[in-house]
């Protein structure tokens, strides 16, 4: 008698975010706020324009995903965690909403929302992802700017620009280890 | 910066409770008799750091909501918060039984329900003092750290702000005491030597001006840190920062010392001792409001 067993399929998940494509339409922000529902004057992903010495292309910012969080360091309650496929999430459950994680966060990927009580952010669009889907902003990316990877899958076209070098994270030196990697320059 | 009023007031109350328990054992060097300082930082230190303990419950998101979930505050060893949440948790009531060990029985309705409390206080007095003082030094001490370790806000990440709020504690703590002693003194026409503590607040002060000045000087280094630093000395911050801060909290109080020594005048000192306590809040709220975040501007 053989035993199947079914193994749990593993996922590295992180964001290519490719700047060659990207023309700042913002169509990404949109899908995003309607999607999550994002409260008025606070922001889970948005186009950053170009600034003169600083970025040379509108970069799409939002929750870096970070291996090393600060977040999730300073989180007293372990509200924010990350999950072994790499995302970060809040257990909106457990938050006591100190803002600790708003306060840690280099990237400013967080907000406060003043109804529910806690901090917010990008969770990858966890939800649709477990269901197999794209996050908002990846399938609605006109350009096709921005995909979804998986390091974890060695057939994984957008890991293997990860791999290779060709997508790179920002600001390694903050040592946070972002999961959100930029393809720059031609 | 996420964080407003609540959280600076908490950091100056917080600060303050602790240093009025390190100057209460500071006066209990002196002999065994218990004196109007020590009664007095003793006294003070509880209250004044469970209400700003208070205050940090209101500031949090979820704290009126569903205040069970405060348990969870004691879960993540990596956190400062979580440290924070120990140590005052402790303090809190170490404070109040350190306070019950040395002061007098209060009214006679008052002072028949904790009577049990304060027999046993009064037995462990001793390892009360020891406790107390290392809860006292971790409270002035964590809340520097707790901004100091994320990366996000180039002027905070320093260690000497840890040392800072350390020593604004000592200095705002010691003003608070001799304040209440001397007011406490008055009522019981009683002798008050404002002057005895001089010398020592002021080395604290000295010390804490050189902490300052390194802090600021060094938090310059980054782009960041050099808004952070020109907001403060130069910008929207620096009225406050020059006149409450350093003048008011640290190079006034000195010369307010010196005046009074010299003219015997308790008036002038008085106003030294409030000028500390002012510079101290603002110091706080500066702390606060000068952070720059490190990444202004995303850049490849």
């Amino acid at each position: 008698m053989s035993a199947t067993t079914k193994t749990a399929v593993r996922h590295q998940y992180a964001l290519v975010v490719d700047t060659n494509k990207c023309i700042g339409c913002e169509a990404c922000s949109v899908a995003c706020r309607v999607e999550n529902d994002v409260p008025d004057g606070h922001w889970r992903s948005r186009i950053m324009p170009p600034t003169s010495g600083g970025a040379k292309v509108p970069l799409k910012w939002s929750c870096m995903h970070c291996a090393d969080a600060p977040c999730v360091r300073v989180c007293p309650t372990k509200a924010t965690y990350r999950r072994a496929d790499g995302i970060v999430v809040i257990d909106a459950a457990k938050c006591v909403g100190c803002k600790y994680c708003i306060v840690a966060c280099p990237y400013g990927a967080r907000y406060f929302d003043e109804k529910k009580g806690i901090p917010d952010k990008c969770d990858l669009c966890v939800d649709r992802v477990d269901a197999g889907l794209e996050p908002a902003c990846v399938q609605t990316c006109v350009g096709r700017a921005l995909a979804l990877a998986d390091l974890a899958d060695p057939k994984d076209k957008n890991a293997a620009r990860i791999r290779s070098g060709e997508a790179i994270p920002l600001h390694p030196e903050l040592g946070t280890r972002p999961s959100v990697y930029y393809v720059v320059g031609k | 910066m996420v964080w407003g009023w609540q959280i600076a007031w908490y950091l100056f109350l917080g600060g303050l409770g602790a240093g009025a328990t390190l100057t209460s054992l500071l006066a209990s060097r002196a002999g065994p008799r218990v004196g109007t300082i020590e009664r007095a930082g003793a006294t003070l230190a509880g209250p004044v750091v469970a209400f700003g303990t208070a205050l940090l419950i209101f500031d949090l998101g979820m704290g009126r909501r569903e205040p069970w979930r405060l348990v969870y505050l004691y879960l993540n060893w990596e956190s400062p918060m979580t440290w924070g949440t120990w140590i005052l948790t402790l303090f809190i009531p170490i404070a109040l039984l350190h306070a019950l060990s040395i002061t007098g029985p209060l009214g006679p309705r008052w002072e028949r329900p904790i009577a049990p409390v304060r027999r046993v206080a009064v037995r462990a007095r001793g390892a009360l003092k020891v406790v107390a003082g290392v809860l006292a030094l971790s409270t002035a001490i964590y809340t520097g750290v707790l901004l100091s370790v994320p990366p996000s806000f180039p002027l905070l990440s320093s260690w000497l702000l840890p040392m800072l709020f350390l020593l604004s504690a000592l200095s705002t703590g010691m003003s608070a005491a001799v304040v209440s002693g001397y007011v406490l003194a008055r009522r019981q026409r009683a002798e008050f030597d404002l002057h005895r503590w001089s010398r020592i607040h002021i080395g604290l002060v000295v010390m804490e001006l050189v902490v300052l000045f390194a802090w600021v000087t060094l938090g310059a280094a980054s782009p960041a840190g050099g808004d952070s630093v020109q907001l403060l000395t130069s910008g929207a911050l620096a009225p406050v920062f020059w006149v409450v801060v350093v003048f008011g909290g640290l190079v006034g109080p000195v010369l307010a010392h010196v005046a009074t020594a010299a003219s015997g005048n308790s008036r002038v000192a008085l106003a030294g001792e409030a000028g500390v306590l002012a510079g101290g809040l603002a110091l706080r709220y500066l702390v606060l409001l000068a952070a720059v975040p490190v990444l202004v501007g995303p850049a490849l």
